[in-house]
């Protein structure tokens, strides 16, 4: 006798509250009972979102985070022609692996990957992943540390520019990327485009002020931009303007008709 | 579909939804009622279960799960599902405390919304359980996993990190003691009645 025959009968959980449960789950909503910290599923700034983040007044004041990477490319300093690369360069078949690594899988786990960038940052740099599943109709992206799984998304010649559909809680995306500091205010985005496009530049700022234009080359299909100022710099209050431009492999600026969104304004918090 | 969760826990590793659906299908049944047995309620058990998953969900997406040492996911759930229940436990005691000291527990209950059978399963199972409770830990543990939950031997060592013999001998020494403690129970009811 092991308290097993005394035990009541297995149940199982009624299929709709099964259903909730795993709902609530996927949707990071807390156990209403254990009052936890809600993790909400991160996501890039489309540029109207910016717009509408701007309208609320709730624009996020974050910075870079405090880990020191070891080999991680240096942060660049301003240019001189005001356009600065945020793309630093690839990374090594070692990074790579070892990035994937973090995520428990192997490189071959995938049934392609696409981008594999060290790309710069307010504080440090951090690297980018985008792979297809073994499924072939979703991406895995990682961004440092953080991770998303999305559905593929195709342009076309009317829409060159996608955003990565999923990734839709705009004004949490960078500060989650790049982690929290009250040093600095950042946007960015992960985009599918067509072949036609070459790279994606974005600005915020007065005209006349400092900060530059960082510019982000297309590879496989993706760019991740992303864009930050200094709060100090500026007065709280202040508006800026926040802008992003794309071109094509002939160097032509793309039709700004044929971007998503394009950004307006912020305010300094 | 292989029934093993390597594969599944790869897709999970990634942050992959489907491959979570696809655990949580494969073992809530067997969460839930490993949660209830520990905790003797059902309900607790129903927000165990959410919050074993969502902790699993979160530790997915921020990168912090690895890779999978044994086929099944199972032993692992259920470890973590055990940390549920005793952070649940200690907060419903703090919220029962609190609510004793702000007002007087009512002579009667009302038990029209609840399911009888239900409540002869909570009975039943406070009952083992206070038997259980005579146990050292070392030994429930062993009993809950590999008897009622029907792990292996060495899925048990695995995540109790301990010798597959120390799980045998735990066990051997838990039935022993648990089958006269049941007795007992069983003979003073007869009694009482």
């Amino acid at each position: 006798m092991t308290g097993t025959d005394h035990l009541p009968p297995e149940r199982e959980l009624p299929p709709r509250r099964r259903d909730e449960i795993l709902r609530s789950v996927l949707n990071g909503e807390e156990s209403n009972v254990m009052g936890r910290q809600r993790i909400r599923w991160i996501t890039p700034i489309a540029a109207a979102a910016a717009a509408a983040l701007i309208a609320v007044g709730a624009v996020a004041l974050t910075g870079g985070d405090d880990r020191t990477g070891g080999q991680r490319p240096p942060v660049s300093t301003t240019p001189a022609d005001n356009t600065v690369s945020l793309d630093l360069r690839s990374l090594t078949r070692a990074e790579l692996r070892e990035e994937l690594r973090t995520a428990g899988v192997e490189p071959d786990y995938f049934s392609a990957i696409h981008y594999t960038r060290w790309m710069d940052g307010p504080r440090q740099s951090l690297p980018f992943i985008v792979a297809t599943l073994p499924d072939r109709q979703r991406l895995f992206i990682k961004m440092g540390d953080l991770r998303s799984v999305e559905d593929k998304v195709t342009p076309t010649p009317t829409h060159p520019i996608l955003r990565i559909e999923g990734l839709d809680r705009p004004r949490y995306l960078a500060k989650a990327v790049y982690d929290h500091t009250s040093r600095y205010w950042k946007v960015a985005g992960f985009y599918r485009v067509a072949r036609t496009v070459d790279r994606v530049e974005v600005r915020v700022g007065t005209p006349d002020g400092p900060e530059p234009w960082r510019s982000s080359p297309v590879h496989g299909g993706y760019v991740w931009w992303a864009t930050w100022f200094k709060a100090a710099d500026y007065e709280s209050g202040a508006e800026l303007t926040l802008k992003w431009r794309a071109y094509d492999t002939d160097g032509e600026r793309i039709n700004p008709d044929l971007m998503p969104h394009q950004p307006r304004t912020v305010t300094v918090p | 579909m292989s029934d093993s969760d390597v594969e599944l826990w790869r897709g999970l590793c990634v942050g992959d939804p489907a491959a979570l659906t696809a655990i949580y299908e494969r073992h809530i049944d067997a969460v839930y009622n490993f949660v209830f047995r520990r905790t003797a309620s059902w309900s607790t058990a129903e927000d165990a279960v959410q919050a074993t998953f969502g902790t699993l969900w979160r530790r997915a997406r921020g990168g912090d799960l690895t890779p999978l040492r044994l086929s099944s996911a199972r032993p692992l759930l259920l470890t973590m599902a055990g940390h549920e229940c005793a952070n649940l436990l200690r907060s419903q005691r703090r919220r029962s405390a609190l609510l004793r000291r702000l007002r007087p527990t009512p002579d009667t209950v009302d038990h029209a919304p609840l399911v009888a059978e239900r409540l002869d399963d909570e009975r039943q199972m406070s009952e083992v359980r206070r038997a259980m409770r005579r146990l050292p830990r070392s030994q429930r543990d062993a009993i809950e996993l590999v008897v009622w939950s029907q792990l292996s031997v060495a899925e048990a060592a695995s995540v109790l990190g301990v010798a597959e013999g120390t799980v045998k001998s735990r066990l051997f020494r838990g039935r022993q003691r648990l089958a006269g403690l049941l007795r007992v129970d069983v003979a003073e009811e007869g009694t009482q009645s």
